[in-house]
């Protein structure tokens, strides 16, 4: 039986009085692909947060690869992620390969300085996410595409068991997005779990193994023939979706509300 | 070079170069953390520390640090506790201390000359003490700055991303916005209550619009930092002007004139 890299056993969550996940039970295998889909507002980045430790886990249990995620302690240094939204100053005095390697910092410890391997892993990681040639460029310099292609290379700098990216197509073209995918391919090939967070459900259903429907509540787990799937959708979503397919790629919009532009002129 | 015989223009000359040092080091992290409202509300909060020490008849220094430092301190903590913004915070705690001061100030006799070097800087005002001081709280603070150089460009450009790689985000929070506090203390002999925190930015925010690195920004801000400390000290000498308010204007002619070139953003 493969091992689990991610336990989230019923965990329930609050901002102040507002319940945002209730009662969520997933796991992930090691070298598992996982998309965590939903709704905005459904708790997915909530729940990466919390699997990262960056917020307080009340209510239940999370495990990563068998450790309590509050006692991680060295094993942080093997998780990757990549945030929404990120609050980084892009007027930050720093290049591309010096932003980078800030992703082996927990590896190279407190006080001490960088390594050749430390060096040798930015080279390689530069190179795998196309952004050689802007290695010196001060991160101010970078477009939307390429920014979020560096976040991602921080991410991977530390050669991590587990990934986590939380949108991480934002801003990018189709082309980039496609070579991202491809890139976290061959990263599971290598037995790297991931866990991505993705609004782009067609796209996302060709590269991952599963895929879990987080509305607060966890609506589903599965494989991605199974979850894209108009009624495992419609009660994600609360509204009816339609399916449009380019080949063998599924686009699915959420139908608009009969009473969609009444109650919006209610409203103001 | 004839007033570099006098013995207050050494020790003013020196201390100058020192907190001039210290103030581009961390300058440069206050601009780039956005804690340049804290370092004004934490330098006027001396003022209560100055007005305590007057009052009691012990050491102003010892007080000046205890109320900065508390005042740093309180700030982090109250910000991350309340839904309050730091302006705010940063604003009822320098108000706050000020108003302190002034109400110590009215039970203390014979304080307005001293008081003035306090709040504006004076030449003649450093002592041996004051050096000692300043060399002590200098190699703590450049020590923990060099060697946790790393730790703390990553908490600044990103905490949130630092904190999930289990680097404590927060704990090096307090400890930079304590050395903040003491630099400011043994800073306001020469620069003063009312101008210190312009020491820390000005070089700082010159360094930034125009290197592009960390490196490029340190050396640079070290360099405006000194060329106005000691600059503004001989000036100060010789027009006869408070010393912090030469100096500060100094930095700010710098930051005027970087304007005159044109750096890439």
């Amino acid at each position: 039986m493969t091992p689990l890299a991610v336990s989230v056993d019923r965990v329930s969550f609050r901002y102040q009085k507002t319940l945002v996940l209730e009662e969520v039970t997933l796991q992930v295998k090691e070298g598992e692909f996982l998309a965590l889909i939903g709704p905005n507002g459904a708790g997915k980045t909530t729940l990466l947060k919390l699997i990262l430790g960056l917020l307080p886990l009340k209510e239940g249990t999370i495990t990563i690869f068998n450790r309590p995620v509050q006692k991680l302690g060295e094993l942080r240094s093997q998780i990757g992620y990549v945030l929404q939204g990120n609050t980084i100053n892009r007027y930050f005095p720093i290049t591309v390969e010096e932003f980078i390697l800030t992703g082996r910092y927990p590896l190279i410890g407190m006080g001490k300085k960088p390594r050749i391997q430390d060096y040798q892993a930015v080279e390689a990681v530069l190179s795998k996410v196309h952004l050689t040639p802007l290695r010196s460029k001060p991160i101010r310099e970078l477009s939307g595409g390429q920014w979020q292609r560096m976040l991602v290379a921080r991410a991977l700098v530390s050669q991590p068991r587990l990934l986590l990216l939380d949108e991480p197509t934002t801003a990018i073209d189709p082309k980039g997005s496609e070579s991202l995918y491809e890139l976290l391919l061959t990263l599971r090939e290598a037995k790297t779990t991931i866990i991505v967070v993705s609004h782009d459900v067609g796209v996302i259903a060709q590269y991952a193994d599963t895929i879990a429907c987080l509305n607060r509540t966890l609506v589903c787990h599965d494989r991605p023939e199974e979850v894209i799937s108009a009624e495992t959708l419609e009660t994600m979503y609360g509204k009816e979706v339609a399916f449009f397919h380019h080949g063998e790629i599924p686009h699915i919009v959420v139908k608009k509300s009969p009473h969609g532009r009444q109650e919006n002129e209610e409203r103001e | 070079m004839e007033f570099l015989r006098f013995g207050f223009m050494q020790r003013a000359l020196l201390e100058g170069a020192m907190i001039g040092v210290l103030c581009a080091l961390l300058g440069v992290f206050v601009v780039l953390r956005n804690l340049s409202f804290v370092s004004a509300g934490i330098s006027h909060a001396a003022f209560g520390g100055v007005a305590l020490g007057y009052l009691l008849g012990i050491n102003v220094v010892m007080t000046a640090m205890v109320f900065c430092v508390l005042v740093g301190i309180s700030v982090s903590i109250i910000t991350q506790k309340s839904i309050l913004k730091e302006d705010t915070v940063v604003g009822i705690l320098y108000a706050s201390t000020m108003a302190l001061g002034v109400f110590f100030m009215s039970f203390t006799k014979g304080y307005s000359v001293d008081l003035f070097s306090y709040l504006f800087g004076s030449i003649l005002a450093v002592t041996q003490f004051d050096l000692i001081v300043t060399a002590w709280v200098g190699s703590i603070a450049t020590f923990l700055v060099l060697f946790f150089f790393k730790e703390l460009t990553v908490t600044t450009l990103d905490p949130e991303t630092a904190k999930a790689s289990g680097i404590p985000a927060e704990a090096f929070h307090y400890l930079f916005t304590a050395l903040v506090a003491l630099v400011i203390v043994v800073s306001i002999r020469v620069v003063g209550i009312i101008l210190v925190s312009a020491l820390l930015v000005l070089p700082a925010a010159t360094a930034l619009r125009i290197a592009r690195t960390m490196k490029g920004v340190t050396f640079l801000a070290l360099t405006v930092s000194l060329i106005s400390s000691l600059g503004g000290l001989i000036l100060s000498y010789f027009l006869n002007t408070p010393s912090g308010a030469t100096i500060v204007l100094l930095g700010a002619g710098i930051f005027g004139g970087s304007f005159l070139f044109h750096f890439p953003r």
